[in-house]
């Protein structure tokens, strides 16, 4: 087993722990708003529709960190403005929509694989890749983060009233609508960032988890959004080493991390709860 | 502290010391093609508090709504509040919804959900500076909750979330206030307190509009009231629309 020394002294290690405290952060701020907008289901329904963008992509030009980046995130845009667009159009409501286009989309995603000349290799796009991090790939984790924290820190007061009551917020003129339709395309920015950390299928442990923890306890939103980003940060960096040690994938390791600290919590909880229960009124 | 209506004003804007008036005239809100308000008429000045009652689906909510500007209006009608359309002043008016509207699980604290008053003034990025926080501590002073500041909203009691709400409208240092069914699963004492407040509010000069459904009440908490269905049935000080008359008209089916 090699000691920490010997993981740091490999520069894709570097590079892996930079970027998944990179993403980690970012990916576990927005975590915060996620868990408070209740949208964890919606979000989870557009990661999968990552997946018939990355095949395209595939196909047209080849995977790359760029095509790689670019296909997904028009297919998660596709499928998310369709669904908007079928329920603003039709009795449906918008989950329903989204329930059709995402697994439509994947489905779709999976019939165009096998009926790819060759093989191609999507392992690390569906389950995260962190330690083949290509500079490129480092760069859009760069810009990505920046955009997220830097829209989310700045418009926080209206989207929290937003998230709060958003009768009320309206009632103050806040544009709620365009709001949440920001917090969909950042949480949209943020899955395909996170495609190479954790990948498609994972990516949505990455921006649930980290505020679900805190949420058990924690009685201000702000507590959710910077612990969040340090508790995605945390999980991402300590699965580096884990899987290091462990020979096994960093992308499930972050998540397990982070679900087994969820549960871990839960318990705590829990017995909090019970403890306090008999010596209340 | 008395609730004399409109004559302890608090100098407010421009006309200082003449009563502000919040006038509504030909109202008509429809949710399809069913009519939910039509041809609401009446006048409320700053210092009163005005009973919404009417049986269930007279329309107390959504006038509330329309009011706060949540539910379009159609027609020609129109609310004027001192003498220009609602829109411009709109966060001079705050809105409290019905209880079981709000989250009580959001993670924020009395004095977090308070300070959220602020933000209208303050916008985006505007920095939340000292005056900031003397408002939003005289405005959890008034309500009574200065020792429940850092208490999470969902551990507190029902007249307290109420109060906590009042807090951030006074907060927002708002004029009106829209309040959806304050004393609704009250217990007695709880509304002792409100009922207090409310004479305290309405002497500072604030306009207070709720729905009530409790007639037995309505006199000894607000100085006027309005009966409703769908359309106005009748629009004066407590007791003189609280008459059997009255009363039987706004609740037949």
């Amino acid at each position: 087993m090699m000691d920490i020394g010997q993981i740091l002294s490999y520069e894709h290690n570097q590079e892996a722990i930079f970027a998944g405290a990179l993403i980690g952060f970012s990916n576990g701020y927005l975590s915060g708003y996620i868990v408070l907008r209740k949208s964890a289901l919606m979000v989870s329904s557009l990661s999968h529709s990552l997946l018939p963008g990355l095949v395209v992509a595939s196909f047209l030009v080849g995977l790359s960190a760029w095509s790689g980046f670019t296909g997904a995130l028009i297919a998660a845009l596709i499928v998310g403005l369709g669904a908007i667009l079928i329920s603003k159009r039709s009795p449906l409501d918008g989950h329903s929509a989204l329930g059709i286009l995402h697994t439509g989309a994947f489905g779709a995603g999976l019939l165009l694989l096998s009926r790819a000349p060759g093989n191609i290799d999507l392992d690390h796009w569906l389950f995260g890749d962190i330690l083949g991090l290509a500079d490129a790939d480092l760069w859009t984790a760069h810009g990505i983060s920046a955009l997220v924290l830097l829209t989310l820190t700045g418009f926080q007061r209206p989207l929290l009233l937003m998230l709060f009551e958003p009768s009320v917020a309206r009632s103050v003129g806040i544009p709620v609508k365009s709001l949440d339709h920001l917090l969909m395309a950042l949480s949209v920015l943020a899955l395909v960032n996170s495609l190479q950390a954790v990948g498609c299928i994972l990516s949505i442990g990455l921006l649930v988890t980290p505020a679900a923890i805190l949420h058990l306890f924690a009685s201000s939103p702000r507590v959710l959004f910077w612990g969040g980003g340090l508790l995605g940060a945390g999980a991402s960096v300590l699965a580096v080493f884990l899987s290091n040690w462990f020979d096994c994938p960093t992308g499930a390791m972050i998540v397990v991390l982070l679900a087994g600290l969820f549960l871990v919590a839960f318990g705590v909880r829990q017995v909090a709860d019970a403890m306090r229960r008999p010596t209340s009124p | 502290m008395n609730s004399a209506g409109g004559t302890l004003l608090i100098p407010w804007g421009t006309e200082a010391g003449c009563a502000h008036a919040l006038q509504v005239s030909g109202l008509r809100v429809d949710y399809g093609p069913i009519p939910a308000l039509r041809e609401i008429t009446f006048e409320a000045r700053c210092g009163q508090s005005l009973a919404l009652m009417g049986r269930n689906g007279a329309g107390k909510s959504t006038l509330l709504k329309a009011l706060a500007g949540l539910v379009p209006s159609s027609g020609t009608g129109g609310i004027l509040w001192r003498g220009q359309p609602l829109e411009r002043n709109r966060r001079e008016i705050a809105y409290l919804p019905q209880r079981e509207e709000v989250d009580w699980n959001f993670p924020i604290t009395v004095a977090g959900l308070v300070e959220m008053g602020r933000y209208a003034h303050l916008g985006a990025w505007s920095r939340f500076g000292a005056r900031d926080a003397g408002v939003v501590d005289r405005a959890i002073e008034a309500m009574e909750l200065s020792g429940l500041r850092d208490r999470p909203i969902r551990c507190l009691s029902g007249g307290q979330q109420q109060r906590a709400f009042i807090a951030r409208a006074l907060a927002q240092e708002a004029h009106v206030l829209l309040l959806d069914e304050p004393f609704a699963g009250l217990d007695r004492e709880a509304v002792g307190i409100l009922q207090r407040l409310f004479r305290q509010l309405t002497s500072e000069g604030r306009l207070l509009l709720a729905s009530h459904h409790d007639l037995g009440t309505v006199c000894e908490t607000f100085s006027h009231a309005l009966l409703l269905n769908v359309e106005t049935v009748a629009c004066g000080t407590a007791a003189e629309v609280l008459t059997d008359h009255n009363v039987r008209l706004a609740f037949a089916a």
